[in-house]
């Protein structure tokens, strides 16, 4: 009979203040006998930029406290840590960030444990050779990947699956820092090393994933004294996972165990991973207890293999800027100001030589529709205020600077007699950089899963 | 008649950059077999609400987590210049004020 015990870190998406105030309640979780830790530190919410750009979400200071926190903690314990989704896009540059900060902390503390670091992203050139023989599919109803979508795309990262991991833990790697990798595969993997039937040990880990979290949340908040700590801990076993507390103050629900799949999936009922469909219609949340719920039934069924890829394309440099007004004459015709704004800038860019098709000019009117758009359900109403934010995207810094400026010096006078803008920024005008757009959404079919990346041991 | 988020707990979040789930959580089984088996809630009834094409909208009840849950296409794909909600969390509401027919 195999037990696997894992639990995850303090926070979604690696927050950096995740384990703050919640040491204590984390340690009691440590020293109840884990075999892993996981740790996702990816996502593609927060937009395509983090991965075009191979920006992370955390600052250095931020993520070096969690590091000399988590690293010690889970080494002197000897419990396998995996972070996956290094740097939120899990790209190569991700990784090596991570690299990069947990070797000086395992210098300046003196650690000697195994790190594997896998890299997963994949290059254009090499996948357009995939593309070629029919090995990518669209996701999402997405087009077809093409060559030519491919020469435009900057990066592309594989969501790997449990094999790099399972590879690493045979090497007798203790800290596992992985490029993009599913969510799931990260608590899956130490189950499926260990011997858990994979439709258990996949559903498990989907359970514990960023559903972990909002378990313990839960947890934390049946306590006494709301708000106090606690940590879900997982037990995935041969033909059953069980969900339980890490004390016996906190509760779980059976109903909250069987909500975990809905997080971020389309389907409520199974979900996809690199080896197949994860189903989990016909299964059983028992309450064990008050803080324990098991869970029997979860199947897989097999598809040939094939890992998701996420890949960017750079659109232009783009630029913001934003005002509010207050006047009722101008907060009700806000609408038809901007649109005519838009005719006014496209003809006066024109006689500085900037044809339409060179721009993107983005008018957010945000206090009426701004955010449900055809979906508003109170579309004629009058706010007391309201705010626009307009930005460019181009090529050329030039175009940029001379649309923008335009922009600016418009919004100054939108309101005729009623007063221009009030702008909060000096300058009006505020540089975002480089603009990316997702367009690799696709999934690559493989016939070794550890083909999609590299492995780097290193013994420190 | 009661709205939705009078009987349920709803809330919108991404599925992916292209798609959008919204979910519908019950506290009282009893509630949440009266509301699936009503029919208010359907594929149907959130394409109209949404304006998206009621085939592209995946619908599932799901009875041990007294949830029904709908994903529906992204009309603007998050992250893209024209998106003004990157993470979706803010678009449950036209399907809070559905009105529920309870039998």
């Amino acid at each position: 009979m195999v037990e696997v015990r894992g639990t995850y870190n303090g926070g979604g998406n690696f927050i950096h203040d995740g384990f703050i105030g919640a040491e204590a309640a984390f340690e009691e979780a440590l020293d109840s006998g884990l075999d892993f830790v996981g740790c996702d530190a990816g996502s593609t919410d927060c937009g395509p930029w983090h991965l075009g750009s191979d920006q992370g979400l955390i600052p250095d200071r931020s993520l070096r406290m969690l590091l000399e926190y988590l690293l010690p903690a889970c080494v002197s314990r000897k419990i396998p840590l995996l972070i996956g989704s290094a740097n939120l896009s899990g790209s190569r540059a991700g990784v090596a960030r991570f690299k990069k900060m947990i070797s000086q902390v395992a210098a300046d503390q003196g650690l000697k444990f195994r790190a594997a670091y896998l890299d997963s992203e994949i290059d254009v050139q090499d996948l357009k050779k995939q593309v070629a023989a029919g090995r990518t599919r669209p996701l999402d109803m997405r087009d077809p990947l093409t060559a030519e979508e491919l020469d435009r795309t900057d990066k592309v990262v594989a969501m790997m699956g449990t094999e790099p991991y399972v590879r690493a833990l045979e090497e007798g790697a203790d800290v596992i820092v992985g490029g993009r990798t599913t969510d799931p595969a990260l608590f899956a993997a130490v189950p499926i090393w260990k011997g858990v039937p994979p439709g258990v040990a996949w559903h498990f880990a989907k359970a514990m994933d960023h559903g972990g979290t909002n378990l313990a949340l839960d947890a934390s908040a049946m306590l006494p004294g709301s708000g106090v700590p606690t940590w879900v801990i997982g037990i995935a076993a041969d033909d059953h996972f069980r969900i339980v507390s890490s004390n016996d103050k906190a509760g779980i629900s059976a109903h909250k165990v069987a909500q975990s799949t809905l997080h971020e999936n389309a389907s409520p009922v199974s979900f996809l991973e690199p080896p197949g469909r994860v189903d989990i219609d016909n299964c059983t949340f028992e309450q064990v207890d008050p803080h324990t719920v098991r869970v029997t039934g979860s199947r897989l069924t097999p598809l040939p293999y094939t890992v998701k890829l996420e890949g960017v394309r750079r659109v232009g440099r783009r630029a913001m800027t934003m005002c509010a007004y207050r006047h009722p004459d101008t907060v009700r015709n806000i609408r038809t100001l901007m649109d005519n704004m838009r005719g006014y800038i496209a003809k006066r860019a024109q006689a500085q030589g900037i044809m339409p098709d060179e721009y993107q000019l983005i008018i957010r009117n945000f206090g009426t529709d701004g955010i449900l758009g055809p979906a508003e359900p109170n579309p004629g109403f009058i706010p007391q205020e309201a705010v626009v934010v307009c930005e460019c995207i181009t090529a050329e810094q030039e175009v940029l600077d001379v649309v923008m400026t335009m922009v600016e010096l418009k919004l100054h006078v939108l309101g005729g007699p009623h007063g221009g803008g009030a702008f909060p920024h000096s300058p009006h005008v505020i540089p975002m950089g480089d603009h990316y757009e997702f367009n690799v959404w696709h999934v690559l079919e493989l016939d070794d899963p550890l083909a999609c990346c590299t492995i780097d041991i290193v013994d420190y | 008649m009661p709205t939705l988020s009078e009987i349920a707990g709803v809330r919108s979040k991404n599925a992916g950059p292209f798609g959008l789930c919204l979910d519908m959580i019950f506290k009282d089984p009893d509630m949440y077999r009266r509301v699936r088996d009503s029919g208010a809630v359907s594929a149907k009834a959130i394409a109209a609400l949404y304006h998206v094409p009621e085939n592209q909208c995946m619908f599932t009840c799901q009875d041990a987590a007294l949830t029904i849950k709908c994903t529906i296409p992204r009309l603007i794909a998050a992250g893209t210049a024209q998106d003004n909600d990157m993470y979706g969390s803010q678009q449950a509401l036209p399907l809070e004020l559905l009105e529920i027919d309870l039998p």
